[in-house]
């Protein structure tokens, strides 16, 4: 019963993937904004859900808004949706802000987009919105 | 000839408890295979294929490594195509089938104790990953995502909406939940949420510290006591309480198959229980 080194590879080497794998995901988390529950880190029941994050597209000229949720019904897809869906799991500020420069030019400088998740305290029961990235004119206090 | 008889025998039960895991594990991989709507429908049914195939030909198909690289394979290549969409079962399971895949690739003496030390190191980093996790998240540490789930009836609802009382508040802030975010940017905003039981303070931060302390507990007791009957018994308090708690019915069904994996071949009634727990669980989402 030796060590063989494929013998400790059997053995071994699929618990090193979960934690490499892992600590990638962990360092995404905490320096590029990805959520905890998601990219295999088993974060998931440790911070808020991305399912409650809301990306809201603004015209700052006309006043209409959109809100972009996680699990919205495809149907309702527009152009921007599919781009703009990963930022509520990849919270991802100079991300967004890219994102944001590759617009036409005369959207650019009317489109605001913003990300918010939920914040809630225990011992007063308040639940409050968070803005966590932004990105076009108009930034807020 | 006594010894070689006993070989025999030891062999023939040997294949015995392999051939009890491995079945497990297509009932746990076909359960899921059936239920994702994130795999891709070829993949889906390539996997289910080859499962199948398994369940017909066991003597050919069952144990042979190939197969479980297969399934290791397909469900990376799902990983690889929406990486952000993937559960987190469902990269556990990818773990689980290359644990599968290469203990089955050694001899067939020591293909079983292989997959025992695979499934005991996954759990220990398994739970390992979600301790660090959640003492690194500022909003677990403090209660507010714990508490938020209490109050909007995410967590216990079982428990919970037993209580018609404690239901109405719940469903209340969860309008107010709902309120709240379709506010526009332009204001924050902020609401109180109604504590739908006493104690609600008390209680959420009880929750906190269990979550924390079952997790280390786990990861600890495999690494120090990986033969004895504790590590098992607290994963299946775990696996019970999750059930309760949250109904992540795929994720409970592939950590008892991992417990069952890991679990000394001699220990008839617990491998018994975590197979059982690990099929119900499996197909309970069917249902659901």
């Amino acid at each position: 019963m030796g060590t063989s080194p494929i013998r400790s590879f059997r053995r071994y080497a699929v618990p090193l993937l979960l934690l490499l794998v892992a600590s990638f995901q962990i360092h995404a988390v905490h320096r590029r904004g990805l959520s905890s529950w998601r990219g295999g880190g088993f974060g998931m029941y440790g911070s808020f859900s991305p399912n409650l994050n809301d990306l809201w597209w603004t015209d700052l000229e006309s006043g209409e808004t959109r809100r972009y949720v996680k699990e919205e019904d495809e149907a309702t897809e527009d152009a921007h949706r599919a781009a703009l869906r990963p930022f509520l799991t990849y919270v991802n500020e100079k991300a967004l802000r890219e994102y944001h420069a590759s617009l036409p030019a005369a959207e650019r400088e009317r489109v605001r987009l913003e990300v918010l998740r939920l914040d809630f305290d225990p011992r007063t029961g308040v639940l409050s919105r968070k803005r966590m990235i932004e990105a076009g004119p108009g930034r807020r206090p | 000839m006594n010894g070689v008889g006993g070989t025999v025998s030891s062999e023939a039960a040997g294949w015995r408890h392999l051939r009890h895991d491995l079945s497990v594990a297509v009932a746990v991989f076909l359960c899921y295979v059936f239920m994702s709507d994130r795999l891709h429908e070829a993949l889906q049914a390539f996997v289910a294929l080859i499962l199948l195939g398994a369940v017909v030909f066991q003597d050919r198909l069952l144990a042979a490594w190939q197969t479980w690289a297969c399934v290791a394979v397909t469900f990376g290549a799902a990983i690889a195509m929406r990486p952000l969409d993937m559960a987190n079962h469902h990269f556990l399971l990818t773990y689980a089938s290359l644990a599968l895949a290469v203990s089955l690739s050694g001899s067939p003496e020591e293909r079983h104790a292989c997959l025992r030390t695979n499934a005991r190191w996954l759990l220990v980093a398994l739970m390992g990953v979600a301790t660090l996790q959640r003492l690194l998240q500022p909003t677990f540490m403090g209660g507010g995502f714990i508490g938020y789930e209490l109050a909007t009836g995410g967590f216990c609802r079982p428990i919970l909406t037993a209580f018609p009382h404690a239901a109405e508040i719940m469903a209340e802030n969860r309008g107010l939940s709902e309120a709240l975010r379709r506010l526009p940017p332009g204001e924050l905003g902020s609401v109180t949420l109604a504590p739908p039981f006493p104690g609600f303070e008390l209680v959420t931060m009880s929750f906190v510290v269990a979550i924390l302390a079952i997790e280390a507990w786990i990861c600890l007791t495999l690494l120090l006591f990986p033969r004895k009957l504790l590590p098992h018994l607290s994963i299946l308090v775990f696996a019970g309480t999750l059930a309760v708690l949250r109904q992540e019915l795929t994720f409970i069904s592939v950590v008892c198959m991992l417990g069952l994996f890991g679990s000394d071949p001699e220990r008839k009634v617990l491998r018994a229980v975590y197979g059982i727990l690990g099929v119900l669980f499996a197909v309970a989402p069917l249902k659901v």
